[in-house]
């Protein structure tokens, strides 16, 4: 029983997998901790201290530090998983991919399809997404399902630092682009991880609580909001069946339908906007193919469709909390 | 209250079976009890009145509370004299802070180059009583006898044990036989409890325990579903059980291993999957499956005519993985133990009757 942070677990998957396989290399801002500047190398390790210590295990050819111009260093390691390597390059800000768009949807995720399964691109992309640190629209955005549109690229959206170490091994062996996104206010979460390799597959979902009431499916962190709105809806005797998707693409949508089938209700809980959102393609999916099974309509809890405000207060109006959960439960029970 | 399971804290009484007034011997089963974890039958103990039942149906109480009041065969007492020692029981009764699964975590040691991970229960006993070692099955691990230590280690200190391949454990398993689990073992037991024990195995591990009896003084043995090489086992079950490394693969697998399905919780399909996501554990479980439980050259009942040790077996009558014919077919110098209403996980699923027949065969062979 070994408690760790979100931050050491995926820290810990880096290492275990680069010690494994010396193809996989690093690459981002910072990741080696100012190298390459007057500071003291690997002082710091990424922005948040995820990469600390890998610098000085594996030496400046596997761990690079870059400048800041996402086109040419995400452009740079998509080229060298095409070429061989298996590059995880460090988005950061998961806003930032506005600026590499071509690079990851119409280069990476495209390659192994126009090229007839010549090539294949293994490279693991993690970026931060989520709100709550009062930083703003353009540092707080959760785009999971923007790159779950596309074809091509793999999303992975753990939710606690078991599922980041086992999430993370599996996409860096991935032959496939992967997109990580790692809600930046789990770093510090504890959970007991193995010291162990292991992995977790893609598209399966975990279901963190059993209940026949109604169905919730939350995403990254709102997997907690939901967990604390499950254990207030027990106490009132309504029992959920909590599910954690884990991965966006691909989507464990039987693991969804099941418990729908069994519930009849289902509430869908995330931090990405209202509009084209996993909750809208969630909540689609059941429509299609779970209608018969439902007794109420299907309730999405979600931010409104605005930009994310800076001001602590809307923000804090702004995300998803338990209150909201508890209440669309609620409301979908007594329909 | 009894304590099933390390976390319990407490229990909840569902329904007396015994009526107020009954005479109840050992082994009759008295008050149903639910936990967070699962739903037994307390067992007497020894043979009594049951004068006065003190928890009532619903009740949530902590682990060692008053259940009820016994009063030994022939003795009359007074119900002044049962609510003086209701009083008296309450007055000093403190219940235990129970302990938290953070801190709980197994102890590591390293033997012939493989990390085994493993517990010490002290218990309430005397300390130099020889202790029980308990052997989990294939894919378990020492936490499949949190139902089973805190009773049994009211009489003696319980060691529990990841086999290797399992648990928390090295996944380095040598060729996957009986020989080299118990040769592990073996060097364990050297390290932590170099004297005389007590032995107890599940399935796989009455395969690993038998194999031990031969190799060091083992005072008694105890085969829970297993009897070593060459037991009958439904190999879809190994099998299915080895390749599953999906929730819902491997749920109707566990399925099969209880009577009871309300065994199989969500905890229990995610404890499973979590230890089979490790690394080369697939190839550790298949290795020990073709070695040790799907090789069938053996007959059982020509080794276990002359036993290396006084041994008992038990078996669930409604075991889907290893029938239960091949126990009930077993004659002296064993003695059987066919528990109705049981599954494979026998000793979870009829903790109480499992535990009884456990502390008996070890203070009889002291």
């Amino acid at each position: 029983m070994v408690l760790k942070t979100y931050r050491q677990a995926i820290n810990e998957a880096l290492v275990g997998e680069m010690r494994r396989d010396a193809d996989v290399i690093l690459m981002g801002e910072d990741v080696a901790g100012g190298a390459g500047g007057s500071g003291e190398d690997d002082a710091w390790g990424g922005p948040l201290g995820v990469t600390r210590g890998l610098l000085s295990e594996f030496g400046s050819d596997r761990v690079l530090d870059t400048p800041i111009s996402e086109a040419g260093f995400i452009g740079a390691a998509i080229g060298a998983a095409a070429a061989g390597l298996r590059p995880v390059v460090d988005l950061m800000f998961n806003d930032f991919v506005g600026v590499c768009f071509d690079q990851v949807v119409n280069q990476a995720a495209k390659f192994r399809y126009m090229f007839g399964g010549q090539d294949q691109v293994p490279l693991t992309i993690r970026t931060m997404i989520g709100a709550g640190l009062n930083i703003s629209s353009q540092h707080s955005q959760s785009l999971y399902p923007v790159f779950s549109y596309f074809a091509g690229l793999k999303v992975l959206v753990p939710s606690s630092p078991y599922d980041a170490k086992g999430l993370l091994t599996s996409a860096i062996r991935d032959n496939d682009p992967v997109i990580f996104c790692e809600h930046k206010l789990l770093y510090d979460m504890v959970e007991d991880v193995p010291d162990e390799n292991y992995s977790i597959p893609f598209g399966e979902a975990n279901l963190l609580r059993e209940g026949q009431d109604v169905t919730i499916v939350a995403l990254s962190r709102m997997v907690h909001v939901a967990t604390e709105a499950a254990a207030v809806l027990a106490r009132e005797g309504i029992e959920a069946d909590l599910l954690d998707p884990r991965t966006t693409t691909p989507l464990d949508t039987e693991s969804i339908l099941d418990s729908v089938e069994a519930t009849g209700r289902l509430v869908i809980v995330d931090e990405a906007g209202p509009r084209c959102g996993m909750a809208s393609d969630i909540a689609a999916l059941v429509a299609e193919d779970g209608f018969g099974h439902l007794r109420a309509p299907i309730v999405k809890v979600t931010p409104p469709h605005v930009p994310i405000p800076a001001a602590p207060n809307l923000e804090a109006m702004y995300i998803p909390d338990v209150a909201r959960v508890v209440e669309a439960v609620r409301r979908v029970v007594a329909y | 209250m009894p304590k099933w399971g390390m976390t319990m804290a407490t229990g909840k009484i569902v329904d007396w079976i015994a009526t107020e007034g009954a005479l109840v011997d050992e082994g009759d089963e008295l008050v149903e009890i639910e936990t967070e974890k699962s739903v037994n039958v307390l067992e007497t103990t020894s043979p009594g009145r049951l004068v006065r039942r003190v928890g009532q149906e619903g009740d949530e109480l902590p682990v060692g509370a008053l259940l009820g009041v016994l009063a030994p065969p022939g003795t009359e007492v007074s119900p002044e004299q049962i609510d003086e020692f209701v009083a008296e029981f309450n007055a000093s009764f403190v219940p235990e802070v129970p302990e938290t699964e953070e801190v709980k975590g197994p102890s590591r040691v390293t033997v012939d180059g493989l990390v085994i991970a493993h517990r010490h229960h002290p218990g309430g006993g005397p300390p130099a009583a020889p202790p029980l070692v308990l052997i989990h099955g294939f894919g378990g691990d020492q936490d499949s006898w949190q139902f089973n230590v805190g009773e049994i280690a009211r009489d003696r200190p319980v060691r529990t044990v990841d086999l290797p391949g399992h648990g928390q454990s090295s996944r380095e398993v040598g060729d996957g036989s009986t020989q080299f689990l118990a040769g592990i073992l073996s060097a364990w037991l050297d390290e932590v409890e170099p004297g005389p024990v007590h032995l107890a195995g599940h399935s796989l591990g009455a395969a690993v325990a038998l194999e031990l009896a031969s190799a060091r003084e083992v005072l008694s043995l105890t085969l829970i579903a297993g009897l070593g090489p060459g037991t009958a086992v439904d190999r879809d079950y190994v099998e299915g059980f080895i390749t599953a490394q999906r929730r819902r693969q491997l749920k109707p697998h566990l399925l099969r291993l209880f009577a009871d399905e309300r065994f199989v919780t969500r905890d229990m399909v995610e404890t499973v999957l979590r230890a089979k996501r490790i690394e080369s554990t697939s190839e550790a479980l298949e290795r020990i499956a073709r070695a040790s439980i799907l090789a069938t050259e053996t007959e059982p009942r020509i080794r276990l005519a002359s036993p290396p040790s006084p041994t008992q077996v038990i078996w669930g009558r409604r075991d889907q993985v290893a029938p239960s014919a091949q126990a009930e077919a077993l004659s002296p110098p064993l003695t059987v133990e066919i528990i109705e209403g049981a599954g494979h996980m026998v000793h979870v699923e009829t903790a109480s009757r499992v535990n009884r027949l456990l502390r008996r065969m070890a203070t009889v062979h002291d």
